[in-house]
C-alpha cells in the first residue's frame, strides 16, 4: 500500500488524542503515580498500607455497604414499579410512568437536606412530632446513619433500574409469554421462568448503574454521614484532601481512594458491557409491542395508593419542606404564616454576594463547558465513527476513560495537574472547575454524538461529495443539520446536570468560585439552614424550568423534522 | 466523452483482496452492468471509480482525464458523477426539490435556469407534483426517484448506480428498470451499473460484465451473448437456473446414461476428463416415448409453466414446460412415475469444473 500524506482526517485524530490526553488521561495517570510512586520509585507496599489505617479501612467498608445496600433496595424497587406500571391494569399507568422519574432531575444532596431537616435523629421535624405525640423519650428515626444513606441514595437511583427493566419490559416480544402460557404454564412460572430471565440483562445493567453512582456519589453521604463520622470513599478523599491542608500523605490517601475508584468503576462497566452484549436484543425487539397484561382486581386500587404514597413520601414531603423551610425568618421556629417571609429568597437572589456570585458561576460554568464539551465530543466522535485512519485504536481506548472515572477522581485528578505543577496554576479559579467540568462530562456527549452520527450513513455523505460538494462543504451542508439534534441533546445532558453539580466542584471550589452546589454545601455545614433550604428551593426551580425548556425544544425538533 | 476506463486496477482491505488487475471499459454512452454475487468487489469498483476509495494499484480515466492513479486522485466532486446509491441516500433534512437542486449548487446556473432544470428533472422522474415534500413522506420507489433526479440534474457525463432496485418490491422494481433505460436514453449519460440481480442487468444493459466471487472478470458481452454463449461454467451457472447430466461421447455420437442423444452438443470437448452438459429448464421436456429414461421426482404447477425435477443417471435435473404443452401431452405425471427426458440443447463443461465451484 502507498504511504497516505498526512491530512485532514490525520490532524483531526491526532487533535482529538492530544484533547483526551490533557483532560482525561493525565490526571488519570497522576492518580495513579502520585498513590503508587514514592520519590521516584514504585511502592505498592507503602500505598497499601495506607488502606490498613483504620479510617481509610471504615470507609472502604462503608461504601461496600453503601453501595451494595443501594443497589439491592433500588433494584427490588425499580423492578417492582416498572412492573406495576407496564405489566398491569393499575389506574393511571402513564401518569405514575412519568411520576417515577421525577426523582432522576432532582439532585439527590438537596434530598438529603430535607431529610436531615425532616428525620434528624434530635432535631428532625418528625421525630419530633412522634416524640410529642407518643411522649417518646428517643428519636423513632435516624437519617443521619448507614440505612439512612442507603434510603435517601435509592429514592434518587431506583429510577436507574425503573427505566431499563420498564423499557425492556414493553419492547419483549409478548409471543414469548404467550407460547409459555399456550404450553400450559401458570402466571408465576411464566415469570420465573420465561419473563425474569429475559429481564435479567436489563435489571443487572440498571443495577449496576446504581452501583456506579452510589459508589462515587458525594452529597448524600456527606451531608447525611460526615457529622456522624460515617465516610464512604468520595467523602473521605475530600477529608483527606480539604481537611488535613493537602500534606503529602493525606494527598496519597485520597489518589490511593480514588485508584480504588476508578478500578471499581471500571470493572463495573466492563461488567455492564459484557452483560449488554450478551444477547438480550434477540428477544427484545426495537419496536413497542402490546404486553401480557395482568389483573390486578382487588389489588388495583392498594397498588396505586402504595405507589402514589411513595411518590408524596420520596418527592413531594422532601420538596415542599426545602420550600418551607427556606421561607423560615429563623431555622427552628415552626411553619407558621408569621414566620415565613419572601425576603430569604430576595436576599440570596439579589443581595448576598456568596450565593449571587454562586447562582452566576453555576450558569456560566455549566453553560459554556456544556458547549465546549459538545463540540469537542462532537469532533472526537466524528473521527471515531466516520474515519477509517490508523491509530483510530488509540482513540477508541481513550474515548471510554471519561465513562469510568467518577467526578471525586476527576477533581483529584486537576487539582494534581492543574496548581502549577506543570507550569499552569488555575486552583481557586473557575478554570480549573471547566476543565473538570469537561472531563467529568466527555463521556455524555460522546455518547449522544456518536449515537448520532452513527444514524447518519456514510451513503449521505458521499452522495453530497458525488453532487460536487467539498468534504467541508458535504460536512455543513449534511453532517451537520442531521446531527444537530444529537449535539442539542448532548448540550442540554451536560448543562443540566452540571448546573446542579456538587460532587467535582466541592474539592474544587475557591473564595469566589462557588457553584450552587458548593453554597447549599458549605451553607448547610455552617448552620445556615434556612439560606441552604432557600438556595436549593432557588435550585430545584431553576432544574424543573431547564427541564420544560428541554422538552420544548426537543419537541419543537421533532414535530420539524 | 464519458468513457469510462479501468486499467490494471487492484484494491484491498488489509489482508484481504478484494480486487485484482481489473480491467474493463465502458464505452460513451452505453449501459454497462458490473453483476456477480454478492461480496464480489463489484460495489468496491464503483466506488474506486466514484473516487470515494483509492485503489492499490491501477489507473481510472473518466472521459480521457486520469482521474485514479500515477500518483493522482481526483476527489469525488471533481469527476462530474452521478451517484445512485442502494439505500437511496437522500438527505431527510431536505424537501424532494431541495435534494435534488443540490448538484447545481456548484453550478454557475443563475436561480431561474437552476429552478426550471430541478422541475424538468422531477417531471421526468414523475415527482413534479411532490417538490415540497420531505423524504419521510415518501415511499421507498418514491425516495429512489428523488436519487435518480438528483444524480442526472447537473447532466454528468458517467452515471454510477450502486444495486439502486434491490430495496424496492418486485414490480416496482420492474417499473423502476424501464424508468432508467428511458431516463439514460434522454440523457445519454454513460452508465455503470452494479448488481447481483441477473434480470435488472439482463434487461437493462447494452453489455454486461460478469465477476466471480474472487472478483475476477469472466466475461463482458451483450446480453444475448452472457446468456447465450457463457464463457465458462461459472459463468453458465451464474445466469439462471442451470442442471447437468453426465455426458459420454464414442465419436461425435453422445451419450447419457447409456441412451444416444438426437443432438450435438456445443462448446468445446476436452481430450480427457470426465464431461458434464449443461442446459436451462426449458432446454429439456418430458417425453412419453423415447428420451432418456429417468423418474419424475417432483411437479409443481406455477401457473403457466409446470415446473418437474426429475432424476436421471443419479443427478437431480430442473425442468420447465409450458403447461398448456404439458397438458394437450402426456399429462401431469405422478411423482416416483418413470418418464423420458429429451433435450433440445447441451453444453458442455469439463465434470471437474462443476465439483469444484461452488
Amino acid at each position: 500500500m502507498r504511504p497516505r500524506r498526512f491530512g485532514t482526517a490525520e490532524l483531526l485524530l491526532l487533535l482529538s488524542i492530544l484533547i483526551l490526553v490533557v483532560v482525561v488521561a493525565i490526571p488519570i495517570l497522576l492518580i495513579f503515580w502520585n498513590a503508587f510512586v514514592v520519590e521516584g520509585k514504585p511502592d505498592f507496599l507503602r500505598a497499601l498500607a495506607l488502606l490498613k489505617e483504620p479510617d481509610t479501612l471504615e470507609a472502604l467498608k462503608n461504601s461496600l455497604v453503601i453501595a451494595g445496600g443501594t443497589t439491592v433496595l433500588s433494584t427490588i424497587i425499580g423492578v417492582f414499579f416498572a412492573w406495576l406500571v407496564s405489566r398491569t391494569d393499575l389506574p393511571y399507568k402513564g401518569t405514575m410512568k412519568v411520576l417515577f422519574l421525577v426523582p432522576f432531575m432532582l439532585p439527590s444532596f438537596i434530598g438529603a437536606l430535607a431529610w436531615k431537616i425532616l428525620l434528624s435523629p434530635r432535631g428532625g421535624h418528625i421525630n419530633r412530632l412522634l416524640m410529642d405525640l407518643f411522649h417518646l423519650e428517643d428519636p423513632v428515626f435516624n437519617i443521619m446513619s448507614l440505612g439512612g444513606i442507603i434510603a435517601v441514595e435509592t429514592m434518587y437511583l431506583f429510577p436507574f433500574v425503573f427505566i431499563q427493566v420498564s423499557g425492556a419490559l414493553e419492547r419483549m416480544d409478548p409471543t414469548l409469554e404467550e407460547a409459555a402460557r399456550i404450553s400450559g404454564a401458570g402466571l408465576f412460572t411464566i415469570t420465573r421462568r420465561i419473563t425474569l430471565p429475559l429481564m435479567m440483562p436489563s435489571i443487572l445493567a440498571g443495577a449496576l448503574l446504581v452501583a456506579l453512582y452510589s459508589l462515587a456519589h458525594f452529597g448524600v453521604p456527606a451531608i447525611l454521614g460526615t457529622e456522624r463520622n460515617i465516610f464512604i470513599i468520595p467523602t473521605k478523599i475530600y477529608e483527606k484532601i480539604y481537611a488535613s491542608g493537602g500534606n503529602f500523605e493525606a494527598i496519597r490517601t485520597g489518589t490511593m481512594l480514588s485508584s480504588i475508584l476508578v478500578l471499581s468503576a471500571a470493572a463495573i462497566l466492563y461488567i455492564q458491557s459484557l452483560v449488554l452484549s450478551s444477547g438480550r436484543f434477540q428477544v427484545i425487539s426495537g419496536k413497542s409491542m402490546r404486553p401480557m397484561v395482568l389483573k390486578l382486581r382487588g389489588l388495583k386500587w392498594p397498588l396505586l395508593i402504595l405507589s402514589v404514597v411513595y411518590i408524596a413520601l420520596t418527592v413531594v414531603l422532601p420538596t415542599v419542606t426545602i420550600f418551607l423551610v427556606g421561607t423560615l425568618k429563623t431555622y427552628g421556629l415552626a411553619f407558621k404564616l408569621e414566620n415565613m417571609t419572601f425576603d430569604n429568597f430576595t436576599y440570596i437572589l439579589f443581595k448576598w454576594e456568596l450565593t449571587r456570585d454562586a447562582i452566576w458561576n453555576s450558569f456560566y460554568l455549566s453553560l459554556s463547558a456544556a458547549a465546549v464539551t459538545m463540540l469537542i465530543g462532537t469532533l472526537i466522535s466524528y473521527v471515531l465513527v466516520k474515519t477509517k485512519i490508523r491509530g483510530k485504536f488509540l482513540l477508541e481506548f481513550l474515548g471510554v476513560l471519561p465513562f469510568s472515572v467518577p467526578g471525586t477522581v476527576i477533581a483529584l485528578g486537576v487539582i494534581l495537574m492543574w496548581s502549577g505543577r506543570f507550569g499552569v496554576n488555575l486552583y481557586n479559579t473557575a478554570w480549573i472547575i471547566f476543565v473538570a467540568y469537561i472531563a467529568r462530562y466527555m463521556a455524555f456527549a460522546l455518547k449522544s454524538t456518536s449515537a448520532a452520527l452513527e444514524q447518519v450513513h456514510d451513503s449521505l455523505e458521499e452522495a453530497a461529495r458525488a453532487c460536487g460538494a467539498s468534504k467541508w462543504q458535504a460536512m455543513k451542508d449534511v453532517v451537520l443539520p442531521l446531527i444537530k439534534p444529537g449535539m442539542v441533546a448532548a448540550f442540554f445532558l451536560i448543562f443540566l446536570p452540571a448546573l446542579r453539580e456538587l460532587t467535582t466542584s466541592v474539592l474544587l471550589y475557591g473564595p469566589h468560585t462557588r457553584t450552587i452546589g458548593v453554597a447549599i454545601y458549605t451553607l448547610n455545614e455552617d448552620g445556615e439552614t434556612v439560606y441552604a433550604a432557600a438556595l436549593a428551593a432557588i435550585a430545584l426551580v431553576i432544574i424543573v424550568l431547564g427541564q420544560l425548556l428541554i422538552k420544548r425544544v426537543t419537541r419543537a425538533k421533532i414535530e420539524s423534522a | 466523452m464519458g468513457r469510462v476506463s479501468v486499467e490494471g486496477v487492484a484494491k484491498a482491505y488489509g489482508p484481504k483482496r478484494v480486487l485484482q488487475d481489473l480491467s474493463l471499459a465502458v464505452e460513451d454512452g452505453e449501459c454497462f452492468t458490473l453483476l456477480g454475487p454478492s461480496g464480489c468487489g463489484k460495489t468496491v469498483l464503483l466506488r474506486l471509480v466514484a473516487g470515494f476509495e483509492t485503489p492499490d494499484a491501477g489507473e481510472i480515466t473518466i472521459g480521457g482525464r486520469l482521474v485514479s492513479g500515477r500518483g493522482t486522485n481526483v476527489p469525488p466532486e471533481a469527476r462530474n458523477l452521478g451517484v445512485v446509491f442502494q439505500d437511496y441516500a437522500v438527505w431527510p433534512h431536505l424537501t424532494v426539490r431541495a435534494n435534488t437542486a443540490y448538484p447545481l449548487k456548484f453550478r454557475a446556473d443563475d436561480a431561474p435556469q437552476r429552478a426550471a432544470a430541478v422541475q424538468g428533472v422531477l417531471d421526468q422522474v414523475g415527482l413534479g407534483a411532490l417538490g415540497e415534500r420531505y423524504p419521510s413522506q415518501l415511499s421507498g420507489g418514491q425516495q429512489q426517484r428523488v436519487a435518480l433526479a438528483r444524480a442526472l440534474v447537473a447532466h454528468p457525463e458517467v452515471l454510477l448506480l450502486d444495486e439502486p432496485l434491490s430495496n424496492l418490491d418486485a414490480n416496482l422494481r420492474e417499473e423502476m428498470r424501464f424508468e432508467i433505460k428511458d431516463l439514460q436514453r434522454q440523457h445519454g449519460a454513460t452508465i455503470l451499473y452494479v448488481t447481483h440481480d441477473q434480470e435488472v442487468a439482463l434487461a437493462l444493459s447494452d453489455r454486461i460484465g460478469i465477476l466471480d466471487p474472487a472478483g475476477r472478470l469472466r466475461q463482458v458481452g451483450t446480453p444475448r451473448e452472457v446468456f447465450d454463449q457463457p464463457a465458462d461454467l461459472e459463468v453458465f451457472r451464474f445466469l439462471g437456473v442451470t442442471s447437468f447430466v453426465d455426458l459420454a461421447f464414442d465419436g461425435d455420437q453422445a451419450r447419457i446414461a447409456g441412451t444416444p442423444l438426437d443432438l450435438r452438443p456445443e462448446g468445446p470437448r476436452p481430450s480427457s476428463g470426465a464431461l458434464v452438459g449443461g442446459f436451462r429448464p426449458m432446454e429439456a421436456e418430458l417425453v412419453s416415448e423415447g428420451g432418456v429414461p429417468g423418474t419424475v421426482k417432483r411437479v409443481a404447477l406455477l401457473g403457466a409453466v409446470v415446473d418437474f425435477r426429475v432424476e436421471v443417471g443419479g443427478r437431480e435435473l430442473r425442468i420447465q414446460q409450458e403447461t398448456s404443452e404439458v397438458m394437450r401431452g402426456l399429462g401431469l405425471p405422478v411423482e416416483g412415475q418413470p418418464c423420458g427426458v429429451r433435450f433440445h440443447r447441451l453444453r458442455t463443461f469439463a465434470a471437474a469444473a462443476l465439483s469444484g465451484g461452488a
